[in-house]
């Protein structure tokens, strides 16, 4: 039991940081991303725990359950996705001229943004782009061919491009 | 906005990170061990809390409390529960009653409490109580370094194996993921006490087995275990 703890921690250590930032970016809380990050390590264990042979693939695996956690989290809550406070000063329209010029970093709006996108857009964006997963990777976790996720992945960056367009102040 | 812009702002998004003493706590809750299960007292005496609202109620227990010492519910209580100020309540009873020239002797076991309570903490993931927790520590071990500085070399003497024990419970809490500051000072206090061995030591002929102690004394320091450092120096310099 102990050689499964070691390994297990060596793959938590490894993922956290993926993890917790593929569930934030698409809850924008802190306090949410961390019960569902440590849920979805906690669901790992206990299956590695009865067979760690069962789990080809620590990280699609670890994916595929935060991404379904994160869809159980929305369809309970009642709402297709969260707007943080902090975004509500960069698209509220009546916003008077000296509260929009204090313009949101770049940081804030791109998260923003991708928190516009569909689920799948979001996934793929993060997952390619910041947790730096290949194509065959993302294929793997999402279960569809390689050449679907390239597509999935070019209409991504597009419908990105055109959401950040729409935001105001956002430096190009 | 051209595309390898954009890329390079999506990239910008890899500075989320989660916090780093919630990613350990998590890690050992997911790996580690069970929760303490509720006893039947610790139940019992969430129903009592209401008849505690009383301040009479409160008074006459705080100062039974201090009096007998013994009611063993309140002892389990962490920093941030509920019964917590009671408990602190009663330590504040008996330390007042505790004679000044044992008080750093006191403030030495005190610490060494908040340091046990802090550990219990960790290892049971109870991130609620984290901060309370921590906070105690650090106010606890500033006291200790405070009275070690008017302490005199007998009365230091006295103390040292229990301010060891503040430092090695403070290695281990760091191992378990926790963060603790406020230990400069006492670093402080205790260089400072080597220090002034050091000066009486200058004073004295040393015997080789005393000059082999000494290079012992020296390895301490640089590992940072002043407390052990000091030990060994209250020993050569016959206190």
């Amino acid at each position: 039991m102990e050689n499964k703890r070691k390994e297990f921690s060596r793959i938590y250590d490894q993922y956290i940081d993926k993890i917790y930032r593929f569930v934030y970016i698409k809850v924008n809380s802190q306090e949410i991303a961390e019960d569902l990050s440590s849920d979805t390590f906690l669901r790992c264990w206990e299956k590695f725990r009865e067979n760690p042979n069962k789990i080809e693939n620590p990280q699609a695996f670890l994916f595929q359950i935060a991404r379904n956690l994160v869809t159980d989290y929305y369809r309970e809550k009642g709402r297709t996705k969260i707007v943080s406070a902090e975004f509500v000063s960069i698209i509220d329209p009546n916003n008077n001229l000296e509260k929009a010029s204090q313009i949101s970093s770049d940081f804030d709006n791109i998260k923003e943004a991708i928190t516009k996108l569909n689920g799948d857009y979001q996934d793929i964006i993060i997952w390619h782009y910041i947790d730096d997963l290949s194509v065959p990777e993302i294929a793997k976790i999402t279960d569809r061919s390689e050449g679907a996720v390239r597509v999935s992945l070019h209409r991504a960056i597009n419908a990105l491009k055109n959401e950040c367009n729409k935001l105001p102040h956002f430096s190009s | 906005m051209q595309e390898k812009e954009l890329i390079a702002k999506i990239k910008g998004l890899k500075q989320i990170k989660p916090r780093h003493n919630w990613a350990v706590l998590a890690k050992a809750r997911i790996l580690g061990q069970e929760p303490e299960e509720e006893t039947e007292v610790s139940r019992f005496f969430k129903g009592v809390h209401l008849i505690l609202r009383h301040k009479f109620a409160f008074t006459s227990l705080v100062v039974l409390f201090a009096l007998t010492g013994t009611f063993g519910f309140t002892q389990n209580s962490l920093p941030g529960d509920f019964f917590y100020p009671v408990k602190k309540a009663t330590e504040n009873a008996q330390t007042a009653l505790t004679p000044t020239k044992d008080q750093p002797k006191r403030n030495v076991e005190i610490a060494n409490k908040r340091l046990d309570e802090l550990t219990r903490v960790a290892q049971a993931n109870a991130s609620r109580n984290l901060e309370p927790a921590i906070t105690e520590v650090q106010a606890s071990i500033l006291k200790v370094a405070e009275s070690l500085k008017e302490l005199g070399a007998e009365k230091t003497k006295e103390i040292v194996k229990d301010v060891k024990e503040i430092e090695t419970k403070t290695i281990r809490i760091r191992s378990l993921g926790v963060e603790i500051s406020d230990t400069e000072e006492l670093n402080s206090a205790l260089i400072q006490k080597i220090t002034d061995q050091v000066a009486e030591l200058a004073k004295k002929d040393l015997s080789p087995e005393q000059i082999a102690i000494l290079e012992e004394i020296k390895k301490l320091i640089e590992g940072g275990d002043y407390a052990g450092a000091l030990e060994k120096i209250l020993e050569i310099n016959g206190n």
